[in-house]
């Protein structure tokens, strides 16, 4: 599992729990180090993942975009992604793009986790 | 990528008002100096001390315009330079940011938020810009957006 002073990853039963610990995840700053994470922990076989976001302050546009491709993706390869611990702010831009209507948002870990046991119910799968 | 200091990312004109700051300059187009200009913004904001909630917005439509000033109409072109204007003060923050491309239709973009656009990677910026600034306008060529934001009230802060 690699973990980095961007990234903390961790195994919980068949998720995959990766704390981001990005301020920002953009064109200015962050975006191409999350999706290399993303995609080398898929590579790896991560493809059930569970992102808590709570260090996180803003993520733009661009970024929401690719993590809308990222999910499709995933998705297609039989994975999922849910995201959890979002900030005010970022669930007001989740409801504001209505994005939360494409993505499973959690309050916390946990139930971001226990959601992953029962990921064949899974209507993002 | 080009790098200057941020020594060269000063205001020209440090209070053309008692309480105003305004700050004009012409920026590479580099991501990495539109950070730094992004967080002097900031800064700036803070010491008017702006709420929390305020700044996410101008953060969030401060980067969209300038990734959008440098993507979409310079191309990355390091040739090319991207203009900015900006005055800051305590009840309101206004800026203007030009390209040097050929400008776009800010009506050409899609509502992002329709279902059958809800899963296209791109298009929200615009609607993120509109959604927290008080004013959003482009001018007739569509290479210069000029956003207003309104401190808002406290209560509002809050909420």
């Amino acid at each position: 599992m690699s973990s980095n002073e961007f990234f903390q990853v961790e195994s919980h039963g068949e998720a995959t729990v990766v704390t981001v610990q990005l301020p920002r995840i953009s064109e200015s700053e962050g975006i191409d180090q999350f999706f290399a994470t993303l995609n080398a922990l898929v590579k790896k076989g991560h493809t059930r993942l569970v992102l808590d976001l709570h260090q996180v302050e803003l993520v733009s546009s661009r970024a929401l975009g690719k993590l809308v491709v990222f999910q499709r993706n995933l998705a297609k390869m039989g994975g999922w992604i849910r995201l959890c611990r979002l900030s005010n702010y970022l669930q007001e831009l989740f409801r504001i793009t209505q994005l939360g209507k494409l993505f499973q948002v959690f309050p916390d870990r946990e139930q971001a986790i226990a959601g992953a046991a029962s990921a064949e119910a899974d209507p993002a799968k | 990528m080009n790098s200057v200091p941020t020594s060269d990312v000063k205001p020209v004109n440090q209070a053309n008002t008692q309480s105003d700051w305004v700050w004009e300059q012409r920026i590479p187009t580099d991501l990495e100096i539109a950070s730094q200009v992004l967080n002097q913004i900031l800064e700036k904001l803070q010491q008017f001390q702006w709420g929390q909630r305020d700044l996410f917005g101008i953060h969030l439509a401060l980067e969209e315009a300038l990734v959008n000033a440098m993507k979409h109409g310079n191309r990355m072109d390091p040739n090319k330079q991207v203009h900015i204007w900006c005055r800051v003060s305590r009840d309101e923050f206004h800026i203007r940011i030009t390209d040097q491309g050929a400008g776009f239709n800010p009506e050409d973009v899609p509502d992002c938020t329709a279902p059958e656009n809800l899963e296209r990677p791109c298009g929200r910026g615009l609607m993120l810009m509109r959604n927290f600034m008080s004013e959003v306008a482009y001018n007739e060529k569509g290479n210069q957006v000029t956003m207003r934001k309104r401190r808002s009230q406290p209560n509002a802060e809050s909420a």
